[in-house]
């Protein structure tokens, strides 16, 4: 199974004051990816609405971006790399956006609510 | 307080009209439920100064939903999808990046689902008489039964746009007999949907469920409902407080469903606390108003010349004409002192000087004389009351005029002065309970140029 993760989705669902330092709770949610890609094999790829400045670099999961900030544009990304992909059905969507998870099930992946999400590579973190 | 500007925001490609007021230091939403139309909103005292007040201490942003008011009148596109969609394209173009939600009735539905599905964008959430189910379910049996929703629709389409319509009596009990918010509610309902349209939003929404978001939600959560909502049955908010993890559950006094009616400082206390942490707005909000006393000269022995029976019929011919002028001249009624009237105007203070010129010349077309006393100042709000200084002063302006006369504290004249009117220069007077002498004017004559 491959995921495709909507970054900020998965950021929001914990108010732990990320807003006050959005790079870093981007800096956190790859490292918390890369620890639960490392323990499953699980192959990641997270997606922001821009790319993060400074850029975040990992050797074990994705870190994409939109090529401009926008408007819905990590959904759009999201969407163009499951149209893009050979095999939309090997991929889960985490999302809790019902709109981007029509999308993506239209284009024959699965979705996974954010929450959810963020429990479960939490849990592995221990 | 006159509306802000009205923009429009892009949702795909329908056109959302929205507001943004305020400068605090957070973003609020708010979500006024089945109808809007957000330049009427502002035209009701009550209304303008329950979202002033929000706007105290936020950036306030508001807008009509597709399918009513300003925004794009397509009730056939109209669902809970296309509102959270519509509600983030207005964030977006108001570059609002995180906001607080209040919500109000329908409004709750779709900020249940922004919360849920959207908690990056979402920082708080405030549900007021919020609704996140329509109809009745054998597990949410306060709610209305579909024949009984569907008389209640066929009620309020069969008088929709009438000011005589029964609908405020459940929503507004406290003032459903006050003619000015009736004018003003069925206007704003005739600005907002033809009764076909209406019919389709309400039967649209009769299906509305987000029961399933509730436990989805993260962000911090405030529901508050008022024990005796004539209109909305308090279980509809203890439900979304048990189903909300951590939601903070505030229980008000009073019957009335509008939040901006009733005792509307309590419900912006709250939600200041919730979002800011502490009440700044309970110091009362202040204006620069020019307020105006008018009173009948000789009441007592005209009324006994002419008889009780005569004197009262005169008398509400009287109150008629003065409340037909302020209209013309967008006074506002603040009430009757004795046979007379408090009011106030915002904006120049020409307006008032033309209404009580009008008014002098209504009321002798009656037979009869008033005085006036005008002082242009900063007023404290209280409710729909105003108090502070400046009333004080403009009373005892109206206490030195004589039968006919139009005065005013210097102020007013130092506003105007230039313009159409002529003055007399009173000399200056110490007013009792005001430190200083002032000095006052009498408006001689009517307006060089016609009014």
């Amino acid at each position: 199974m491959r995921w495709l993760v909507d970054g900020m989705n998965v950021i929001g669902t914990r108010p732990d004051a990320w807003w006050r330092d959005r790079h870093g709770a981007m800096v956190s949610l790859v490292g918390l990816l890369e620890q639960w890609a490392a323990h499953s094999g699980a192959d990641v790829t997270v997606v922001f609405e821009k790319p993060p400045r400074p850029p975040i670099r990992s050797t074990v999961v994705v870190v994409a971006a939109a090529p401009r900030a926008g408007r819905d544009s990590a959904d759009d990304e999201i969407v163009r790399l499951l149209l893009s992909d050979p095999e939309p059905g090997a991929i889960r969507v985490v999302t809790s956006d019902h709109w981007l998870g029509d999308r993506a099930r239209a284009a024959g992946a699965s979705v996974e609510p954010a929450s959810a999400f963020r429990s479960l590579i939490e849990t592995r973190e221990q | 307080m006159s509306a802000p500007a009205t923009r429009y925001a892009l949702s795909g490609d329908v056109s959302i009209a929205y507001h943004v007021t305020g400068d605090g230091p957070l973003d609020l939403l708010f979500l006024p439920g089945w109808i809007s139309q957000i330049e009427h909103l502002w035209e009701s005292p009550a209304v303008s100064r329950f979202l002033q007040r929000l706007s105290l201490f936020s950036r306030l942003i508001l807008f009509d939903r597709r399918g009513t008011g300003l925004s794009e009148r397509i009730v056939e596109s109209q669902s809970l999808e296309t509102d959270v969609r519509d509600a983030l394209a207005v964030l977006d173009a108001a570059g609002s990046e995180r906001a607080a939600l209040l919500a109000y009735a329908q409004g709750g539905t779709v900020a249940a689902r922004l919360a849920a599905e959207h908690p990056q964008r979402v920082g708080a959430l405030v549900m007021y008489a919020a609704i996140t189910r329509m109809g009745w379910a054998p597990d949410y049996d306060w709610a209305l039964k579909p024949d009984e929703r569907e008389e209640l629709t066929e009620r309020n389409i069969a008088t929709w746009g009438d000011p005589a319509a029964p609908a405020l009596t459940l929503l507004a009990p406290s003032m459903a007999t006050d003619p000015g918010l009736g004018v003003w509610f069925a206007r704003m309902q005739r600005l907002a949907a033809s009764p076909a349209e209406a019919r389709m939003i309400f039967t649209r929404g009769a299906e509305l469920d987000v029961r399933d978001a509730l436990a989805d939600i993260t962000v911090p959560t405030l529901v508050l409902h008022r024990r005796e909502d004539t209109a909305w049955d308090v279980r509809h908010s203890l439900y979304i407080a048990e189903h909300v993890p951590g939601a903070r559950y505030v229980e008000l006094d009073g019957k009335d469903s509008f939040p901006f009616v009733g005792d509307s400082d309590a419900i912006v206390e709250e939600v200041e606390e919730f979002l800011t942490g502490g009440r700044t707005s309970s110091e009362p909000a202040r204006a620069l108003l020019t307020v105006m006393f008018t009173d009948i000269v000789d009441a007592t022995q005209t009324a006994a010349r002419i008889g009780d029976g005569r004197w009262r019929d005169l008398l509400a011919q009287h109150d008629i004409q003065v409340r037909v002028e302020l209209a013309r001249f967008a006074g506002r009624e603040v009430k009757t002192v004795g046979d007379g009237f408090l009011a106030v105007f915002d904006g120049p203070p020409s307006r008032g000087l033309r209404c009580a010129l009008a008014i002098r010349q209504a009321a002798r077309e009656l037979g009869i004389e008033v005085r006036v006393g005008m002082h242009t100042g900063e007023c404290e709000l209280i409710g729909e009351d105003v108090g502070g200084m400046a009333v004080h002063i403009a009373a005892r302006v109206l206490g030195l005029a004589g039968p006919g006369e139009i005065y005013m504290s210097g102020t007013v004249f130092g506003t105007v002065v230039g313009g159409p009117f002529s003055f007399e220069d009173m000399g200056s007077h110490e007013l009792k309970g005001v430190p200083g002498r002032w000095p006052v004017f009498s408006l001689s004559g009517g307006v060089e140029r016609g009014y």
